[in-house]
Order: structure tokens, then C-alpha cells, then sequence
């Protein structure tokens, strides 16, 4: 490995200045937020902060707007036909990602998505991991290559694809699969993952790995994981938000919310109950 | 409107704010081949329009035109009437229809309710073979198996009739009323169809009492279509409706459909003369029939959609 | 334990079951009938075509006294596939790219409804009115004459509006987290349309792109009055009249010239339609 590719290992010391700088904590920020589909409200007045590089997990019953939310975090949200904020912002670095002059693309680079359904593009391995990559032109082209091969040693599917990198990835394994999709991500050099149900369509043996992954990525990126398995969020995050009914009902420590939840729905929650 | 304006511009502003040039300019270009497209139909309509207006100024005016006057060109005066011309097409399409349409829901329910799978999907691309024929051989065709037949058989003196271009024109709407038919009782919901069969009918009942009927704006829709394509079709009823300028009095008569008339006196009508306008104002009353026919099928497949949603 | 049966419904009414065999055999007839058609007439024209068949028949000009009893359909066939090969110069960049546009760029609004409309009544309307538009607009406003020009233009005007429904289809047939996928990496819309997009809906447009040819080529009306000639002495040039396989085929039988002629420019003209067909289904199925 030569000397320039180390630095992508980090991003945050080849970009720009740390987020714990100026703007205080938090790295995402969300206030006073509304969501809607055409006119019917599914997320009503949310208020939270996350926290720089940490897992914080986002649950709730299924259809409590949880991936309407996450979603919404970068921009991906108005791709939906009819699907729109209504109200309030999402503030990252300080800024508006919601501001009329916000470029959507640029905040869809700088906080990246992977979703419940691995979605590969008619290419290569290669390509595939290298798709905003080269888009973005973030590395000249003598060195996309080994680009490549570093955000496929992360997650560990190097020595898996190594073989048939200019193969189609239509042939990959469902947990393959993923965690191109996470090389893929990482290899846009974002700041932010999100993760919308990452293991919901993946056995066990998969989720454990992602789950792995997940622990080693947090020194470095803030992410934020969606999930209706309770299990999951106490394994991988040290936040956590609870939705219900399109409200945020509560949000604090992953520990504390799920030994001594301050709010009885959550205890229901929690306990079972309900959802 | 301006909502709909900024709607329609917003992703060209979106593709510059984002600095997308690529995006910009494929916006640009395939905009610009969209509203072609649209401006192509308009002007059709305008030139032939705009051709055929000298009709209304002629002897019998519109009423003349469509209506009062025989086909003359070489009487004293002349005269230009399509009465005997659309009267053929009417009598052709009409007797292709009643006979294609229930051969193709015939064909449509094998495809559909009835074939083994094997032979579903053979059947599919010999639909799509005889549709694909072109008309001129299908003209060929009649003109050698059913005109001499007919000859023989009815001691005409020539077997070129309403009735032979109507059968062969029959084979020709079949597999376009067929294949959209058997797309309409594809979509019925398999749900529907097995609590029907759940209540130990037979296979008919099912086929007649339910999914027909849920597939009926389908099969108008079919019906639609293949009449569209027998009012248009030109080539094959130009070989074998016969050209006479008479109205046609019985099936064995011979006629001449709107679109053969124009393929046989358009080589001979002088540019801007009467009989030029007089042919454009017949394709005028084609282009006509086309879209209402067109705003019958969009008023149908909504009616499809609504009933699936 | 003894079984004692009861029948949990009533038994049909014999007639039910009579109507339900009748209805079976007469659909079986029906769907016979619809394999054997196509068959029927391929089999009558290659029998009675293939005594005309040669080399020497799709490669010289028509012969003898009155032309067209001896000798070939070469340039009948050059003409055909010249007219086709121009009209496509129009007809894909107008057609590939208005079906980008409906299918990636266009709001849900009226207007847009209003195109939709306009381009599937193109579709609808019967090539005899393209020739006239043809004659009227091509070969006598703009003077551009009797020539390869403005009948190859008109068969554009023909193929556009199919192949761009064709492609409007294909490529509204990709699934939505296709783009949301690609969309998320902050790529933009052309690039996703022509990495992603494109390339899953090329077999359906490709399979659009070779119907539309070979209704095209097989189309005399649109051709008679704009392009078509009984013999062309000269080469195929943009200026001069070619002539065409349908309206050779035509002037065969209207003339009574030669039967045999006819039938093996029939089959040419079937054959060539098949081999078309069964490249768009291969092209189909690949999706």
C-alpha cells in the first residue's frame, strides 16, 4: 500500500476540518421537522441531534416513518414522487441541507445510504464499487483500481471478488451483495452512513459480519441505523431515537432506553407490547 | 399553470444549481425531441388540414362533399364526393370486424385461460408473425387464393369485392384484436379467478361469467384497436376492393375504401387542383376518425386502471 | 369405520359441463387455427416462390419484356433497405430521445398528458396519410421531388413515434431503487440514465428499433408517391426515386407482369419480416 492510500483509510484527515469544530457537537442536526407524502403528514414536528461518530439507531413500529426519516437525512426522500419536507431543517456542518441554494447531489456524496435491498447495477464488481467514485473524480484514474481494492478490503469482500472483479455482480450472494453496496458508499467518501434496515433481507451469518463492520466503521463515521430488530440496536449503537406514529417519542443512550425508558410507550415498546 | 411551468423546468434548473452539465444538456436535447414529437402530429394535421380547406369552397360545399356527390372527376362539372368511399370503408371494416372479433376472443381465451403453457408461449410470437405481414402481401395473398374463387364459385366476371377484401382484411385485424384481448384476461387478478373456481364451476363459467367480464374495458380496447387498423389499412383493400366509383349495393359489388381511393387518384391529381384538395379533405376525415378512435382507447385504459386500482 | 360420502356441493347440471367440452374443443380449433394461419401462408409463398429463388434474383435488376418477367429485385431490395436506413437517421434520435424524456424528465402535468396523447395518435395514424403528408410537404413544398430523401423522411415520420413508445416502455419498466440507488450517490440524472438505465432497457428498445424497420420497410403507401419508382436507371442516390420491395410487389400484380415474380418478392419480403420478428423476440427475451 503506498503512502497516499492510507489517508483514504481516514477521511476525515484528508477532508475538511473535523465536524466537532465549529458548529458544535453534533454532526446532523434536525429541527422542528415535518414530513409529508402529497398531503398526508407521516412525520410530525421531530427534534433531535446525532451525534459524531457514533452508531445511533433508529426504531419503531413498522410504519412509524422511520426510513421516511432516514431518507429524508440526505436528500433521498424527494426522490419519491410526491414525497417532500414540509417544515423545519436538517442542519449539517451548519448549514441547511434544506436551504434553496443546497446542492442535493453534493449532500447525497457527503452523507451516504445503503438500503434494505443490496441494489447492484448492470456492471462489474469493479464498477459497481467504483460508480460515485469516478463520478466524483475523487481519485485520478491511474489509481482507481487500488482504490478500489482498499473500500473492498474494508469490508472484507476482497478475497472473495478478487478473482472476478470485472465479472458481473449480478452473481453475488445476498450479504455480498450488501456489503458491495457498503464498499460502494464508502468509496464515495462520505461523512455520514446511513442505513435503512441494512440486514433485514440477509441470515444471520451476514448480519453478524455487517454487524462487525458497522463497530469498526464508527471510529470513523457517524452512522445512523434504522432497525426493527431490538436486538440489533442494542448490539450496534450507543444512541437511540424511538419513533411511533410519525412522532419522535424518545431519544437518549441505547442502555438507558432500553432499562429505564422515561416514556410508557417506549417501555411498551421495549417490553414487546406493541409493534 | 405557473406550478406546472416550474415543475416542468425544475429539473434543467436543478442539473445547472447541481453543476450537471451532462444532465443539462440531455434534459435539453430529449425536451427538444419530446415537444418535436408533439409539433409533428400538429403540423400533420395543419398541412392536410390546410390542403383539404378549398373543399368547403367547392359545388355541394361539405354536405356535397361527403354526402351529395358521386366521385366524377371527368363530368362537366366535376365532382368530388366520398360518399361512395367511406360508405365502402364502413361496409369492408364492418364485415372484417364481425367476423375477426369473434375468431380473436376465441384465439385470446385459448391464449390466455385454456393453451398449456408450450403452446402459450409459441403462440404469442405467431400472433406477432401475422400482424408483422406486410399489407401488400396480404393483398397478394387474397388476390390470388380468394379472388379466383370467388370468380369461379359466384360467376363474377371479376372476384375483386367488398366481401374478399373484408375476409382478408378479417385475417389481418385478428392477431392486433387477439393478442390485446389475451393481455386483458392476463391482468384479471388470479384471486378473482380462484375463489371463482374455489365455488366448483366449470371452467367455462369462470372464464365467461368472470374474467370477461372483468376484462371488458380490455376487450373494447381490442375491439378499438383492431377497428383502427382496418379503417387505415390501404395496400391489401387497394388490390382487392375493386376502385369502382359506385356505391357499392351488395358485398359481391365492388368499392373502394377511403385510403385506396387516395392511393389511386393521388398519382393523378395535379397539385392544387380540386381534385388534390378534394383527397386531402378524405384524409382529413381519416385523421379524424383516428383520434376520435385514439380518445376512445385513453378513455377505456383509464377505465382499466381505475377497476385494477 | 365405514366412509360415508357426501357431496359438499350439488352436482353440476349436465348441460354446465356439455357447454364447458363444446367451448374447450371449439377454442383448441380456434387456437390451431391461429398457429396454422401464419404457417399456411409462409408455406404457400415459399412453395410457390421458391422456383424463382437465386442469387441471381436478389442481386440483378428486373429483365425482360415488360420488366420485370425475368431477372431479380437487387434494387428493389437496396432501395428498401436505403429508404429504411435513412428514416431511421430520423426517426431514433427523435424517438430515443423524446422516450427520455416522458420516461425520466417529465412532471406529472397536463401538457405532458396532452404529448402522451399526441405521440400515440402518431402511432395510430395509417401510413397512407404519412405518404400524403409526404407528397404534400417533402416532395412538392419543398420541392424535394420524387426521391429517396422524402420518402426515406416520411418512413422517419412513420417509425418515430413507435420507437419512442418503445423507448418509453423499456425504460419505465426498470424498477424505482434502480435510480434511487444511483440517485443516493449524488450522481446525476444523465448519468445514471446512460449507465444504468440504458443499458437494462436496451433489449426492449433494440427489439422496438427492429419492429418499427420492418413495418417500415414492409409499407408501400407511405413510399408509392414519395419515393417509388417503376425502374430506376439510375444508382441509389438521395436525389433520384429507388425502387421498393412492396411497391414492386405491387406493380407485379396490378400490371399482371409475372406471378412467379411476385411470389418470390413476397417471400423475400415475408422472410425478411420473420428474421426481423425473430431477432426483436430474441432481443426480448435477453431482457
Amino acid at each position: 500500500m503506498n503512502q497516499s492510500s492510507v489517508a483514504y483509510l481516514n477521511p476525515l484527515q484528508h477532508d475538511a476540518p473535523a465536524v466537532a469544530g465549529t458548529d458544535g457537537a453534533a454532526a446532523l442536526s434536525v429541527a422542528g421537522f415535518d414530513a409529508r407524502y402529497d398531503k398526508r403528514l407521516v412525520l410530525q414536528d421531530v427534534n433531535c441531534e446525532f451525534p459524531p461518530q457514533q452508531v445511533t439507531a433508529i426504531m419503531g413500529p413498522s410504519g412509524c416513518g422511520k426510513s421516511t426519516f432516514i431518507k429524508a437525512l440526505n436528500r433521498t426522500l424527494e426522490l419519491t414522487p410526491g414525497a417532500r419536507i414540509s417544515r423545519g431543517s436538517v442542519l449539517f456542518r451548519g448549514t441547511d441541507i434544506y436551504h434553496s441554494t443546497a446542492n442535493p447531489a453534493d449532500i447525497r456524496k457527503r452523507i451516504g445510504i445503503i438500503h434494505q435491498r443490496a441494489v447492484i447495477f448492470p456492471m462489474s464488481v469493479l464498477e459497481n464499487v467504483l460508480f460515485g467514485a469516478r463520478f466524483h473524480q475523487i481519485v485520478p484514474k491511474s489509481e482507481l483500481e487500488d482504490y478500489a481494492r482498499i473500500h473492498l478490503e474494508r469490508v472484507g469482500l476482497w478475497s472473495e471478488v478478487r478473482d472476478r472483479l470485472h465479472a458481473s455482480a449480478a452473481n453475488l450472494s445476498g450479504g455480498q451483495q450488501q456489503r458491495l453496496c457498503l464498499a460502494r458508499t464508502l468509496a464515495n467518501r462520505p461523512e455520514v452512513i446511513l442505513m435503512d434496515e441494512p440486514c433485514s433481507a440477509l441470515d444471520p451469518a451476514a448480519t453478524r459480519r455487517i454487524e462487525e463492520l458497522i463497530a469498526e466503521l464508527e471510529k470513523d463515521f457517524t452512522i445512523i441505523i434504522v432497525t426493527h430488530n431490538m436486538s440489533q440496536a442494542r448490539r450496534v449503537s450507543r444512541q437511540a431515537l424511538f419513533f411511533y406514529e410519525g412522532r419522535l417519542v424518545e431519544a437518549g443512550p441505547t442502555a438507558q432506553l432500553f432499562e429505564n425508558p422515561g416514556d410508557a410507550l417506549t417501555r411498551e415498546f421495549v417490553t414487546g407490547q406493541i409493534g | 399553470m405557473t406550478a406546472a411551468i416550474s415543475r416542468t423546468f425544475s429539473p434543467l434548473l436543478l442539473a445547472v444549481r447541481q453543476r450537471h452539465w451532462g444532465d443539462a444538456g440531455m434534459w435539453t436535447a430529449s425536451f427538444a425531441a419530446a415537444l418535436l414529437g408533439a409539433a409533428t402530429l400538429l403540423f400533420i394535421v395543419l398541412f392536410v388540414m390546410a390542403e383539404a380547406s378549398p373543399v368547403l369552397q367547392h359545388a355541394g360545399g361539405l354536405r356535397g362533399f361527403l354526402f351529395g356527390l358521386p366521385w366524377e372527376p371527368f363530368a362537366d362539372p366535376p365532382a368530388y364526393g366520398i360518399l361512395h368511399s367511406w360508405l365502402s370503408t364502413l361496409l369492408v371494416t364492418g364485415i372484417a370486424l364481425a367476423l375477426a372479433v369473434p375468431l380473436a376472443l376465441g384465439v385470446a381465451v385459448f391464449a390466455a385461460e385454456i393453451a398449456p403453457a408450450l403452446m402459450r408461449t409459441v403462440l404469442q410470437p405467431f400472433l406477432e408473425l401475422l400482424a408483422g405481414i406486410p399489407s401488400v402481401v396480404y393483398g397478394f395473398f387474397g388476390y390470388v387464393t380468394l379472388v379466383p374463387w370467388f370468380e369461379k364459385h359466384f360467376d363474377m366476371v371479376t372476384g375483386e369485392s367488398v366481401l374478399v377484401a373484408a375476409l382478408t382484411l378479417a385475417v389481418m385485424v385478428l392477431p392486433y384484436v387477439a393478442s390485446t384481448a389475451a393481455e386483458a384476461f392476463r391482468r384479471v387478478p388470479g384471486a378473482l379467478r380462484d375463489s371463482a373456481y374455489a365455488m366448483g364451476v366449470t371452467r367455462w363459467h369462470v372464464i365467461s361469467r368472470v374474467v370477461m367480464r372483468h376484462a371488458l374495458p380490455g376487450i373494447f380496447a381490442a375491439i378499438v384497436l383492431g377497428l383502427a387498423r382496418a379503417i387505415g389499412e390501404a395496400l391489401a383493400v387497394l388490390m382487392l376492393a375493386g376502385n369502382s366509383t359506385a356505391v357499392p349495393e351488395s358485398v359481391l359489388d365492388r368499392g373502394q375504401p377511403i385510403t385506396a381511393l387516395l392511393l389511386t387518384e393521388l398519382g393523378e391529381a395535379g397539385v392544387d387542383s380540386e381534385k388534390y384538395h378534394a383527397l386531402f379533405a378524405a384524409g382529413v376525415t381519416l385523421i379524424l376518425i383516428t383520434v376520435l378512435i385514439n380518445l376512445m382507447v385513453w378513455w377505456l385504459k383509464r377505465g382499466m386502471l381505475l377497476r385494477h386500482a | 369405520m365405514k366412509r360415508i360420502f357426501f357431496p359438499a356441493v350439488p352436482t353440476l347440471p349436465a348441460t354446465a359441463n356439455l357447454m364447458d367440452d363444446a367451448v374447450t374443443l371449439l377454442a383448441w380449433l380456434l387456437g390451431l387455427l391461429a398457429l396454422a394461419l401464419p404457417l399456411g401462408i409462409l408455406a404457400f409463398l415459399a412453395w410457390h416462390g421458391a422456383a424463382v429463388l437465386s442469387w441471381e434474383f436478389l442481386s440483378t435488376g428486373p429483365a425482360g419484356l415488360p420488366l420485370g418477367t425475368a431477372g431479380g429485385i437487387g434494387p428493389a431490395i437496396q432501395g428498401t433497405l436505403a429508404l429504411v436506413g435513412i428514416g431511421l437517421l430520423l426517426a431514433l434520435p427523435l424517438g430515443i430521445g423524446g422516450g427520455i424524456y416522458l420516461s425520466e424528465y417529465a412532471p406529472r402535468a397536463a401538457w405532458v398528458s396532452v404529448l402522451r396523447f399526441a405521440v400515440e395518435c402518431l402511432a395510430g395514424i395509417p401510413a397512407v396519410i404519412y405518404g400524403l403528408f409526404g407528397y404534400s410537404l417533402l416532395v412538392v413544398f419543398l420541392a424535394l421531388k420524387i426521391s429517396l430523401l422524402a420518402g426515406g423522411a416520411t418512413l422517419g415520420f412513420l417509425m418515430f413515434p413507435i420507437i419512442l413508445i418503445g423507448t418509453q416502455e423499456s425504460l419505465a419498466a426498470v424498477e424505482w431503487h434502480e435510480r434511487e440507488a444511483a440517485l443516493a450517490l449524488g450522481v446525476s440524472r444523465a448519468r445514471v440514465i446512460r449507465r444504468i438505465l440504458l443499458p437494462k432497457a436496451w433489449p426492449g428498445i433494440a427489439a422496438v428499433i427492429v419492429l418499427a424497420a420492418g413495418h417500415a420497410a414492409g409499407s408501400a403507401a407511405p413510399v408509392m408517391y414519395t419515393a417509388s419508382t417503376i425502374f430506376s436507371a439510375t444508382g441509389i442516390t438521395l436525389a433520384s426515386p429507388v425502387m421498393t420491395m412492396p411497391t414492386h410487389l405491387y406493380h407485379l400484380v396490378a400490371e399482371a407482369v409475372s406471378f412467379n415474380h411476385a411470389y418470390g418478392t413476397a417471400f423475400v419480403l415475408v422472410a425478411g419480416m420473420l428474421l426481423g420478428n425473430s431477432l426483436a423476440l430474441f432481443l426480448r427475451r435477453r431482457n
